[in-house]
């Protein structure tokens, strides 16, 4: 998913940040429990402005939950 | 398209850091025994396994059985972590690496390498809490907004 055209295209537009376990269990909690694994856009106060979950279909719902 | 293909293209070319070592996580008889700090399950740390002749761990001494507990701020529970801190990172940049060798621990500086970037993926510019305000700055310069990435650690 993370290597589709569309994705790495709509990705660029954001700082982009990578956490993992077991980081990623207390940052979930203290973000409105984004999904693990998933992903998650953050205003500058640091709050969920909207997160995404990975299914099955994937990479051409997450370029659309990018360009939102 | 053309514009797409040659961003994709220059990301695919471009350079990242290199750090020149193989490591492994602690086991949980050596955390234990070791006394290294847990979280959620892991232990810290990643035990060297081999170091690159001449790459820029070596240079900066660091050797097989060392444990790299820390880069910076960012603490490693995985061997995941350590590459994405290393991907992250800024060929050359100077970086602290927090090490516990027998029973001391020791801060060693390390100028970190350069490697073609092989990745023709999303490229993550931050990695770890540790990193977040920075990411956070970044932003606010930029005018965006944060895409966290949220993932497991199989390493």
């Amino acid at each position: 998913m993370l290597a589709d055209p569309a994705v790495v295209r709509a990705s660029q537009k954001f700082v982009r940040v990578i956490i993992r376990r077991p980081h990623a269990y207390k940052f979930s909690a203290d973000h409105d429990r984004i999904p693990i694994p998933g992903f998650a856009i953050l205003g500058l106060d640091e709050k969920t402005a909207a997160k995404f979950e990975p299914t099955g279909k994937d990479a051409a719902d997450f370029a659309k939950f990018l360009m939102k | 398209m053309i514009a797409l293909v040659l961003a994709l293209a220059l990301q695919s070319d471009a350079k990242a850091a290199h750090l020149g070592l193989e490591s492994r996580a602690p086991t949980q008889k050596e955390g234990k025994d070791l006394g290294l700090p847990v979280l959620v399950g892991r232990h810290l740390g990643q035990i060297v396994e081999s170091v690159e002749k001449d790459g820029p761990a070596a240079k900066a001494g660091l050797q097989e059985g060392d444990i790299v507990l820390q880069l910076d701020e960012n603490k490693l529970y995985s061997r995941d972590e350590l590459d994405d801190f290393v991907a992250t990172a800024k060929p050359g940049a100077k970086v602290r690496a927090k090490v516990k060798r027998g029973d001391k621990e020791e801060d060693v500086a390390v100028a970190l390498g350069e490697r073609r970037r092989e990745a023709k993926a999303v490229v993550w510019e931050y990695s770890g809490p540790a990193q977040l305000a920075a990411a956070i700055e970044e932003a606010k310069k930029r005018r965006t907004l944060v895409l966290i990435g949220i993932s497991g650690a199989e390493t």
